[in-house]
C-alpha cells in the first residue's frame, strides 16, 4: 500500500528545501512505494491511482532538485566521497527511472497515471540532457534513457488496442508519445531511429512481443507527415544542446529504412496493417528512405497475399518505384492483368482499381497488346456486372482508347466495314472474310500480351447499349458516336452504385404519367408470371 | 454628260433629227421625198441606239478579267440583253399557258388534227382536196430526211405531224408494200388536176395558220357591224314591249271595275273561329316547336367496324409503345429521357420542379366510368340488394383491414368493388382523391396479404387475390398517377429495408410487387418512372443477395423470371441476370470446392458450399418447375430433394428463356454463353439421364451458327475534312482548267456532277420563273373576272336605273296628264 499523500509531501519536502543528506534516505523509501503493476487489478488500481500520481510527480520534484545540485552525475565531483554519494543517488535515480518505465510497460489497461508516468520520464530526459552532460553546455543525448523508454513503449501491452480496420494503435501512451514529443522534436526522431535499429539488431528482445501489436504501434508512431528528412517539417529540438552527429540525413534515413523493413519483416501481420502501410507507402515512407527499391521484395509478397486490395497496393507502391526510382519490374503489367478479375466487378475498391489502373496505362509507350488486353478484359466481365461497375468501365475504355488509338481496332476493323458501292468482288471476299473469322481472344491467357485481344473486337461493350438501365445504354453509345471528347473525367463515372442509380431515380420528379400496360396478360401470377404460383 | 437625263434625251432625239425642227431649210426648198423603207430602218436602228444607250440595264456586258490585253476574245466581250431575253420567256410561257388554259378541264380525247376539220368555210369538198393535196406533198418530198429538224419549224403546226409519220417509216404500208397512191393514179387520172391548179396557195396557207391577226381597220368595222346589228335588236325589243303595256293598260280599267265589285269579308270573323280546343292545340304546337329535337342515335357499328377500330387502336398503343422502346418522343414536354446524356453522370443536380399537374389532370376524365371487371354480366348488383352500411373510403391499410376483417376472402373482391361503386368521382367532391390514395392503400393490402397465408385455402386465396389485382389493374388506368406514387414509396421503402437488414429483410410481397409493377405497368418503355428504378433494384437483389440459403435461391430465382418478363418485349441485357444464373448454378453444382477447382470452375465465388443439388435428377423433372410464394415466405428454410429439384429446373428453364429469347439477338452472344456452357457440360456428366442440360447447351450451339460473329465497324462515319491553313498553289495553273484531280474517274464524276448542279440550278430557276407566272397570270385571271362582274353589275344596275328613270319619268308624265285631265 502506497504512503498517504502527506507523508509523501512531507518527505519531499524535507528533501527538497534542505540539503540535508540524511534525509535522502527517504527517496529509496519513496521509490519502493511502486508496486507490481503487471499483474493489477483494474477496479483496484483506480483507488491508488491519485497517490502513485502523487508520489511520482514528488519524486520528480526532489531528482530535479537533485539534478540542480548535481548530486546526480558522478563525473562532476569534486571529491572521492562526493563520487561514492552521486553513484548512490544515480543508483536510486536509475531504479526510479525503472520503476518509470515499469508503469509505462506493464499496466495491462488504459490508465492516465501511465501517460503521467511517461510525461516525468520525457522531463527527466531532458534534465539528462542538462546535467549529465561531460561538461556544462556540452553537446549530450541520453540515448540509452531514450532506449529504454522505445522498450517500455513498445513492451506496453493494452487490450484490445490494435484498430481492426486500419491496424494502427490505439494505445494512448503511444499516441501522447508520437504527439507530443515524437512529431515535435527532430532530436527524438533521430535518436528514435538509431537505438531503434541498435534495439533490433542487438537484442531479441522486441521477438517476444506479439507482432501485430508491434506493427500497430510501429505504424502509430510513423504515420505522420512531420519527418526528420521531410522538406516542409516543423520541427524543434528537445534538448537544449543535441550533438552534431543528429544531423546526419542518411544515417537517419538507413536508420529509418532497416527499422521499417525490420518491422514489415514480421511474420504474422493481420491484412490491414499490410494495406494501411501500402497506402501510407508512396507518400510517407518511400521519401524517407535511402534505397527505395528494397522495397521491392515486400511489395511482391504483399502482391502474392492474394488479397485483392493489398495486391493492387503493392502494385501501386512498384509504380511509384519504377516511377520515381528507376525499378526494373518486368512482370508488372502481368501482375496486373491478373488482378482483373470477376470478382472485381462485384466488389468495393473496383473504383480505386480503377483509378490506379487509369494511372498505370497512361504511359503511351505500352503495347497496344496489352492495352487491348486490359480493354478486352474488362469488357468481358461486364456481362455479369452491376450498372455501376459498367458505367465506371465505359469511360475508362473510352480514355484508354484515345490515348492507345490502335485499340480502335477494336471497335471498328475497316475490312468488316459494309460498303454500299462495293463491287461483286468486295461483297464476296467480305463475305468471305466474315465466314472465316474466328475470335482469338483468350480469356485464360495470363500474359497481356498474348491474349490476342487487338484482333478480337468488343461485342460486349456494343451488346451494352441493349442494357436495361437507359443512362447506361445511352452511355455505351458512345463508342458507336465519332470520337470527338477529348477525355472522360473518370471521377464523375467511378463511384456510382445501386443506392446512388436509385436515388436518382427517385427524387426525379413525375413529370408524365408512366405507362401502363395495354395488353390483356391473364392472371398475374401463372400466365403473366410463367412457373410460379401462389 | 451634263444635265438630267431628259434634257440629254431631248438632245440627243434632236441631234438625230427626230424631233424638232430638222431641215426646215430643206424642206422648203421643197425637195420632198418620200420616205423610204430603207430610211425608215435606218431610223428604227437609231432609234434603238439611243434607247439603248438611255437605258443602261437593256445590256449587259461580261467583262472578263482573266482576258489577255489585245487577244481575239477581248474584242468580243460576251453581250446579254436581260431585258429582251426575259421578255422572250415571258412570250413563250404565255404562249404555253394558253395552251394549257385551253386544254384545261379537257380530259383525254382525241385532238383533231384533220385538216379544216373545224373551218366552217370550207366546203366540204375543198377539204378532201386540200387534205389530197397534201399528203401527196408529203410523201413526195425528197428532202425530209428522218433527221432534219430544222424543216419542222417551218411547216408549222402540221408539219410537226406530217414529220411525226416519217419518223415512223415514212408511209404507210402492208406487208411491205406501200399504200400510197403513187403506183395506181395518175395526177390526171381524177380530173383533178384542175382543181388542184386552181387551189390558191396562199389561202391554205392562210387557214393553216392558226388565226391571222385582224387589222385594226377590220376590227373596228366589225365592232361598228356589231354594233349596229345590237342597236336594231334592242330597238325591236322596245318597241314589242311598248305594244304590250299598251294592251294592259288598255285592259287595266276593267279589271279594277270586277275587282271592286267582289263583297269585302268582315273582320272578326277570324277570330270567332279559333275555339279553345285550337288554342290548346297551338300552344301544344308551339310547346311541341320549343321541344328539343329528337338528334339521331349514333349509328350500331357493325362487328367488323368494331374489330376495325380495336385493331387502330391496338396499333397505335403498339407504336407508341415502341416509339417509349425506342426513347423516342414526340411531345416536347416529355422531358424523361432528354436529361439522360453526358451530363447525368456529370451529377449535376439541377431537378427541374413543378408544372407536372398541369399534364396529369388532362387525362383524368372525371366523365368516364371506371369499368370494372367482371361487372358486365352482374348488372343486377347494386348497394341496395346488399345490406352494406354507409360505408367510408378506407385511407390507409388498418381501415381497409378492418373493413375487410369479418368477411370471408372470396368476398373481399366483391366488397372492394363496393367501396370502388360508392366513390365514383362523379357522385361527390373529393372522391376522386379518396379514391387515388385507396389505389395505393390497396396495392399495400395485396401486398401485406401475400406474406401471410397458409397452404389450406391456396385455391380461394389465389382466387381472390387475382381478382384484388385484376381492380387495381382496372384503376390504374384512371389513377395512374397515385398509383406510381405509390409504387415508388414501395421502392424506396424495399431499398431501404434491403440496405439495412439485407437478404433477411426480403419477403413473399416484394416479389408479387415487382410482378405487379410488371403486370400493370409497361416495362418495355426505354425510361420509366416506376420501372426504372424497379428494374435497378431488381438487378441490385440479384446481384447482392447472399446465396447462402435455399429461400434466397428461390427468391432470386423468381426474381430472375420476372425480370425475364420485364424483358419481354423490351429484349434488354440485364447482366445481373448473367450473375445470378452463374452463381446460382455453381452453388448448386454438387461438386467439391477442389473439384471445382480442377475443372477451373473457380470464376465466381460462391456463397456457401453445403447448398447443392440432390445426387439424381429424374428425366421428367421438367415438368415439375414450378415454385410458389410460400417457398420464400415460410421460415423453415428446409427444402426437401423435390424442392431443390425444381428449384434448379426453373433456373435453368429461366436460363433457356433467356437464351433463348433475349440474349439471341445480343452481339456479343457467344461470350455471355461461354461460362454457361462449361457449367452445363458440368450438370451434363453428373445427370446423364437429365435432358434439359444436354438440350441448352445444343440450343447455344444451334444459335451460336446462327449469330454471326465478326469484328464490329462502329465507327463508320461520313468522313470529316481536315481544315487545311495555308492555301494550296497549283504549278502551271491554267484557269480553263477546271480540275487537276489525277483520279481520271473521280475528275469524270465531279465533271458530271457540276453539270448536274448546274442543270439542276438552271431547272430550279426556271420552275420558279415559271411558278411565279402562274402566280401573277392567276392574279390577273382574278382581276379580270372581278373588274368582269363589277363591270356586269355596273351595267346591271344602270339598266335597271335607266329602266326605272324612264317609268318613273312616265309616270310623272301619265299623272301629270291625269292632274290636267282633272
Amino acid at each position: 500500500m502506497v504512503l498517504p499523500k502527506d507523508e509523501i509531501a512531507a518527505c519531499a519536502k524535507r528533501i527538497t528545501s534542505s540539503n540535508d543528506r540524511r534525509s535522502y534516505n527517504d527517496i529509496v523509501k519513496l521509490v519502493s512505494q511502486y508496486p507490481d503493476l503487471s499483474q493489477l487489478d483494474e477496479s483496484k488500481f483506480e483507488i491508488e491511482e491519485p497517490a502513485l500520481r502523487y508520489l511520482t510527480m514528488a519524486l520528480l520534484q526532489i531528482f530535479r532538485k537533485l539534478f540542480s545540485r548535481g548530486q546526480l552525475n558522478p563525473a562532476k565531483a569534486t571529491s572521492e566521497k562526493e563520487k561514492l554519494f552521486s553513484q548512490w543517488c544515480r543508483k536510486v535515480y536509475g531504479s526510479y527511472k525503472a520503476k518509470l518505465l515499469h508503469c509505462i510497460s506493464s499496466i495491462p489497461f488504459e490508465t492516465s497515471l501511465a501517460l503521467d508516468c511517461l510525461d516525468v520520464y520525457m522531463q527527466l530526459l531532458e534534465q539528462e540532457a542538462i546535467f549529465l552532460a561531460s561538461r556544462d553546455g556540452a553537446p549530450f543525448f541520453p540515448n540509452k534513457t531514450l532506449k529504454a523508454l522505445i522498450l517500455a513503449i513498445f513492451k506496453s501491452n493494452i487490450q484490445g488496442s490494435v484498430d481492426a480496420t486500419d491496424g494502427h494503435s490505439k494505445n494512448p501512451i503511444v499516441l501522447e508519445f508520437t504527439s507530443s514529443y515524437y512529431k515535435k522534436y527532430v532530436d527524438i526522431q533521430y535518436y528514435f531511429q538509431a537505438e531503434l535499429t541498435q534495439l533490433i539488431t542487438d537484442s531479441a528482445v522486441l521477438e517476444d512481443i506479439d507482432h501485430t501489436q508491434l506493427m500497430a504501434k510501429w505504424i502509430s508512431i510513423m504515420n505522420h507527415d512531420n519527418h526528420y528528412s521531410s522538406k516542409d517539417a516543423d520541427l524543434e529540438i528537445y534538448v537544449s544542446e543535441p550533438p552534431q552527429a543528429m544531423e546526419n540525413e542518411a544515417q537517419y534515413k538507413s536508420n529509418l529504412e532497416k527499422n521499417w523493413l525490420a518491422f514489415l519483416n514480421l511474420s504474422g501481420l493481420p491484412a490491414t496493417q499490410y494495406k494501411t502501410t501500402l497506402l501510407i507507402l508512396h507518400k510517407r515512407i518511400i521519401p524517407h528512405f535511402q534505397t527505395p527499391t528494397k522495397l521491392m521484395d515486400f511489395l511482391t509478397d504483399s502482391y502474392n497475399l492474394g488479397d485483392d486490395v493489398v495486391s493492387l497496393l503493392a502494385l501501386n507502391g512498384l509504380f511509384e518505384l519504377m516511377r520515381r526510382y528507376n525499378l526494373e519490374y518486368p512482370n508488372f503489367y502481368a501482375k496486373l492483368y491478373q488482378l482483373v478479375t470477376p470478382t472485381l466487378m462485384h466488389i468495393k475498391h473496383r473504383s480505386r482499381f480503377l483509378r490506379l489502373t487509369d494511372l498505370f496505362l497512361s504511359s503511351t509507350h505500352i503495347s497496344a497488346n496489352m492495352v487491348a488486353s486490359f480493354i478486352k478484359r474488362l469488357a468481358r466481365l461486364t456481362l455479369d456486372s452491376p450498372p455501376s461497375a459498367i458505367v465506371s468501365v465505359i469511360p475508362f475504355v473510352y480514355n484508354l482508347m484515345k490515348k492507345h488509338p490502335t485499340c480502335m481496332i477494336m471497335l471498328h476493323d475497316p475490312d468488316f466495314v459494309v460498303d454500299p458501292f462495293a463491287t461483286l468482288d468486295e461483297i464476296a471476299l467480305l463475305k468471305e472474310r466474315k465466314a472465316q473469322y474466328v475470335d482469338p481472344f483468350q480469356m485464360g491467357e495470363v500474359n497481356p500480351e498474348l491474349t490476342g485481344a487487338i484482333d478480337s473486337s468488343l461485342w460486349e461493350l456494343e451488346s451494352l447499349t441493349n442494357h436495361y438501365h437507359p443512362n447506361v445504354a445511352t452511355l455505351a453509345k458512345i463508342f458507336s458516336q465519332p470520337f470527338k471528347k477529348h477525355t472522360y473525367n473518370m471521377e464523375d463515372f467511378l463511384d456510382w452504385s445501386y443506392d446512388s442509380l436509385l436515388q436518382a431515380e427517385i427524387t426525379r420528379k413525375l413529370k408524365v404519367l408512366p405507362a401502363l400496360e395495354f395488353e390483356e396478360q391473364g392472371a398475374a401470377f401463372g400466365d403473366y408470371l410463367k412457373c410460379v404460383e401462389w | 454628260m451634263a444635265g438630267s437625263q431628259l434634257k440629254n434625251l431631248k438632245k440627243t432625239l434632236k441631234e438625230q433629227g427626230f424631233t424638232g425642227q430638222t431641215n426646215v431649210r430643206g424642206s422648203k426648198k421643197g425637195n420632198k421625198r418620200q420616205a423610204r423603207e430603207y430610211d425608215r430602218e435606218e431610223r428604227a436602228e437609231q432609234i434603238t441606239r439611243i434607247r439603248e444607250q438611255f437605258s443602261p440595264f437593256e445590256l449587259k456586258v461580261n467583262r472578263d478579267k482573266r482576258a489577255v490585253q489585245g487577244s481575239q476574245k477581248a474584242a468580243q466581250r460576251p453581250v446579254g440583253k436581260p431585258g429582251i431575253s426575259k421578255q422572250v420567256g415571258e412570250q413563250q410561257r404565255l404562249q404555253a399557258h394558253e395552251a394549257r388554259s385551253r386544254n384545261k378541264n379537257k380530259l383525254g380525247g382525241v385532238l383533231d388534227r384533220r385538216f379544216g376539220e373545224r373551218n366552217k368555210d370550207m366546203t366540204q369538198e375543198d377539204k378532201m382536196l386540200e387534205r389530197f393535196t397534201r399528203e401527196r406533198q408529203s410523201q413526195s418530198s425528197t428532202k425530209k430526211s428522218l433527221f432534219n429538224l430544222e424543216d419542222d419549224d417551218d411547216e408549222g403546226g402540221f408539219g410537226g405531224s406530217a414529220a411525226d409519220d416519217d419518223l415512223y417509216g415514212g408511209s404507210l404500208t402492208h406487208y411491205g408494200k406501200s399504200l400510197a397512191l403513187e403506183d395506181d393514179f395518175e395526177d390526171g387520172d381524177l380530173g383533178l388536176q384542175d382543181f388542184k391548179r386552181d387551189a390558191p396557195f396562199d389561202s391554205t396557207q392562210e387557214l393553216d395558220q392558226p388565226a391571222r391577226k385582224k387589222t385594226k381597220a377590220e376590227v373596228m368595222k366589225e365592232v361598228i357591224a356589231k354594233s349596229k346589228f345590237y342597236k336594231q335588236e334592242r330597238q325591236k325589243t322596245q318597241e314589242k314591249l311598248q305594244d304590250d303595256i299598251q294592251d294592259v293598260d288598255q285592259d287595266f280599267d276593267d279589271i279594277m271595275s270586277e275587282l271592286n265589285a267582289v263583297p269585302k269579308r268582315s273582320k272578326q270573323f277570324a277570330a270567332q273561329e279559333k275555339s279553345n280546343t285550337d288554342r290548346e292545340y297551338d300552344t301544344k304546337v308551339r310547346e311541341l316547336g320549343l321541344d328539343k329535337r329528337a338528334a339521331p342515335a349514333d349509328r350500331t357499328k357493325t362487328q367488323e367496324e368494331i374489330e376495325k377500330e380495336n385493331t387502330e387502336k391496338r396499333q397505335k398503343l403498339e407504336q407508341a409503345r415502341l416509339d417509349r422502346m425506342n426513347g423516342m418522343f414526340n411531345q416536347d414536354e416529355d422531358r424523361g429521357v432528354e436529361d439522360l446524356g453526358d451530363d447525368f453522370w456529370g451529377g449535376d443536380d439541377s431537378q427541374d420542379e413543378g408544372e407536372y399537374d398541369e399534364h396529369l389532370d388532362n387525362d383524368t376524365n372525371p366523365e368516364d366510368d371506371l369499368e370494372l371487371p367482371g361487372e358486365s354480366n352482374e348488372k343486377g348488383w347494386s348497394r341496395t340488394s346488399r345490406a352494406v352500411p354507409v360505408l367510408s373510403c378506407p385511407q390507409n391499410q388498418e381501415e381497409l383491414s378492418a373493413y375487410l376483417e369479418h368477411h370471408d376472402a372470396n368476398e373481399h373482391p366483391s366488397l372492394i368493388k363496393d367501396i370502388v361503386k360508392t366513390f365514383q368521382p362523379q357522385l361527390a367532391a373529393g372522391n376522386k382523391e379518396k379514391l387515388g390514395n385507396f389505389v395505393g392503400v390497396l396495392l399495400r393490402h395485396i401486398l401485406s396479404v401475400s406474406n401471410s397465408y397458409d397452404k389450406s385455402n391456396l385455391s380461394e386465396f389465389s382466387d381472390m387475390q387475382n381478382a384484388l389485382i385484376a381492380i387495381l389493374k382496372s384503376m390504374a388506368q384512371k389513377y395512374n398517377e397515385p398509383l406510381s406514387l405509390a409504387c415508388r414509396e414501395i421502392i424506396n421503402e424495399l431499398q431501404a429495408r434491403f440496405k439495412s437488414q439485407r437478404s433477411h429483410g426480403l419477403s413473399a410481397s416484394d416479389l408479387v410487387f415487382f410482378t405487379l409493377v410488371g403486370y400493370i405497368f409497361s416495362t418495355s418503355d426505354h425510361y420509366h418512372l416506376v420501372v426504372t428504378p424497379c428494374n435497378v433494384l431488381i438487378g441490385e437483389l440479384l446481384e447482392q443477395t447472399k446465396l447462402n440459403t435455399y429461400q434466397n435461391i428461390a427468391f432470386c430465382a423468381i426474381l430472375a423470371r420476372i425480370s425475364l418478363s420485364y424483358q419481354r418485349v423490351g429484349k434488354r441485357l440485364v447482366p445481373e441476370l448473367v450473375y445470378f444464373f452463374e452463381k446460382s448454378l455453381m452453388t448448386l453444382l454438387p461438386m467439391s470446392v477442389e473439384a471445382k477447382a480442377k475443372k477451373g470452375l473457380t470464376k465466381i465465388k460462391c456463397d456457401s458450399e453445403d447448398l447443392k443439388a440432390p445426387l439424381s435428377i429424374a428425366a421428367n423433372a421438367m415438368e415439375k418447375c414450378q415454385l410458389n410464394l410460400r417457398q420464400v415466405s415460410s421460415h423453415n428454410g428446409q427444402f426437401d430433394d423435390l424442392e431443390i429439384t425444381a428449384l434448379l429446373c426453373n433456373i435453368l428453364s429461366s436460363l433457356d428463356d433467356a437464351i433463348s429469347k433475349i440474349w439471341k439477338e445480343v452481339s456479343a452472344f457467344p461470350e455471355l454463353t461461354l461460362p454457361f456452357a462449361t457449367i452445363l457440360m458440368e450438370y451434363e456428366t453428373l445427370y446423364p439421364e437429365f435432358p434439359m442440360p444436354r438440350a441448352i447447351l445444343d440450343k447455344i450451339k444451334r444459335l451460336q451458327s446462327f449469330n454471326e460473329h465478326f469484328p464490329l465497324a462502329l465507327q463508320n462515319h461520313r468522313p470529316l475534312s481536315i481544315p487545311t491553313h495555308t492555301p494550296k498553289y497549283e504549278e502551271n495553273f491554267n484557269p480553263d482548267k477546271k480540275s487537276y484531280d489525277p483520279d481520271r474517274t473521280r475528275n469524270e464524276v465531279n465533271k458530271m456532277k457540276a453539270q448536274i448542279k448546274k442543270d439542276r440550278k438552271f431547272t430550279m430557276k426556271e420552275i420558279r420563273k415559271d411558278t411565279r407566272f402562274e402566280a401573277r397570270q392567276q392574279i390577273d385571271e382574278k382581276k379580270k373576272e372581278n373588274a368582269d362582274y363589277h363591270s356586269k353589275m355596273a351595267r346591271l344596275v344602270n339598266q335597271i336605273s335607266t329602266e326605272e328613270g324612264a317609268e318613273k319619268g312616265k309616270y310623272e308624265r301619265e299623272k301629270r296628264l291625269r292632274g290636267s285631265k282633272r
